[in-house]
């Protein structure tokens, strides 16, 4: 497993995985990285090294779990990196996967019965989505900042009554891959097939990933800030 | 419920070793910790079924096990080296050695989770539906309620739930539109009966 640390120059950490551009991103680093080390962008950019490692060696290896010291973390930079990603989804990849299953579409030379039907569960799916990304958005995330800023309980609401919502928006998404795999008739044009299917594996990974976020990072510094405050 | 497995040891090789086997069999998410320092920054979610395979060093105190478990279940498995196992009190609930072969450590967390598995060897991904399963499927595909499939094919609302237990491990597709997108694409029902924008 391959652990980058703040010693390590951001254009190996990019050269490892070029995924990674969109995760740096969100951070507001842009290309043109020079010779600087991790730790020398996040000074510059007063990103605290801890979270930006964590983000992108949790991004990298699906096995990696960050150590205690992620615990130092604000609640606040957390939420403001999901937010950046849920931006990310709205105003780019979901529109892309749209296009490119669009391309597909036009290219389908026959009625496309199964490929329309790809198309409705798309739509489908991206409604979901976006009805769960509000639902951080105008709920969650506010109750954390308020949280974290005024340090008390806000009765009713826990962080546990989150969690469970992730699995339903991440196993439509899988549904639709494989489906796309296993029973697509031939009449397609394998190219923007290829490249709509890569673009969805991306971004379940991308969505996988920021899951990790929620529950492997967030999720847990939330429950202590809340065990700290005491009951409601 | 929420699944999770957790493996401490300080072989590499092993932790990488028991997760590729676990990953597998299970979509449960697998972490990996070399020590039990490392394992004390995480927490598990409430309710959260847990499994841990731990080296006979990191296996956990009494403390530890109360923290981890959290309202859920906390299940123990030591990961012995040899399959001697060792006299005197082991606080594991299960024993595996470096011998044991993947499909009893699969049976072992099938039985544990109380689940059939999703995928690999032991699962039934890929194997034909039944008719009964088609049959259920199409009236899940046409938006159809348990109780409603129950009474059209005179059967109890607890055999259609196993049924669809069933063809959802057959055909590794969870959601209802999922299910729909499968039924029409396999021909099982016909687009033209269905509004598409309702159903999927």
């Amino acid at each position: 497993m391959q652990i980058f640390t703040e010693k390590d120059k951001l254009i190996t950490v990019i050269r490892s995985n070029y995924h990674l551009l969109p995760v740096i991103n969100r951070f507001g680093i842009r290309l043109g990285v020079k010779d600087k080390t991790v730790g020398d962008i996040c000074r510059e950019k007063q990103i605290n090294p801890l979270f930006f490692l964590a983000v992108v060696n949790t991004f990298h290896n699906v096995d990696y779990f960050p150590k205690t010291d992620l615990l130092t973390v604000s609640p606040l930079q957390i939420v403001a990196y999901l937010r950046k990603t849920h931006q990310y989804y709205l105003e780019y990849e979901v529109l892309k996967i749209e296009r490119l299953l669009e391309k597909l579409l036009l290219g389908c030379p026959t009625q496309c019965t199964d490929l329309k039907m790809i198309d409705s569960f798309y739509r489908k799916y991206k409604k979901e989505l976006f009805l769960h990304i509000m639902e951080e958005e105008e709920k969650v995330f506010p109750y954390i900042i308020s949280l974290t800023q005024n340090r008390k309980r806000i009765p009713g609401y826990s962080i546990s009554s989150y969690e469970k919502e992730h699995s339903d928006v991440d196993s439509k998404l899988n549904d639709l891959t494989s489906l796309v795999i296993k029973y697509l008739e031939p009449a397609y044009n394998d190219n923007d097939c290829n490249e709509f299917l890569i673009a969805l594996s991306k971004f379940e990974r991308d969505l996988a990933d920021h899951a990790r976020i929620e529950d492997n990072v967030l999720v847990p510094l939330v429950l202590e800030l809340e065990k700290e405050l005491g009951d409601e | 419920m929420n699944k999770k497995i957790l493996i401490v040891h300080r072989s590499e090789m092993v932790r990488k070793g028991l997760s590729a086997i676990l990953r597998s069999f299970f979509t449960a998410e697998v972490v990996a910790f070399a020590t039990p320092d490392e394992m004390a920054a995480f927490s598990s979610p409430p309710g959260a079924c847990l499994l841990l395979f731990a080296e006979a060093s990191a296996l956990p105190q009494p403390s530890v096990r109360q923290r981890l478990c959290q309202n859920g279940s906390l299940k123990v498995v030591s990961v012995l080296l040899s399959e001697d196992i060792p006299a005197g009190e082991l606080c594991a609930d299960y024993h595996i050695s470096l011998h044991t072969g993947s499909t009893e450590i699969h049976d072992l967390v099938a039985s544990v989770f109380k689940m059939p598995a999703t995928s690999g060897a032991n699962g039934h991904e890929g194997e034909e539906l039944t008719q009964r399963e088609k049959d259920v499927l199409k009236l899940v595909a046409l938006g159809h309620t348990n109780k409603d499939i129950g009474e059209k094919l005179f059967i109890s609302v607890h055999t259609v739930i196993s049924h669809r237990k069933n063809i959802t491990e057959k055909l590794g597709i969870k959601s209802i539109s999922g299910l729909t997108v499968y039924a029409i694409l396999n021909k099982l029902i016909d687009p033209d009966l269905i509004d598409p924008e309702k159903l999927i």
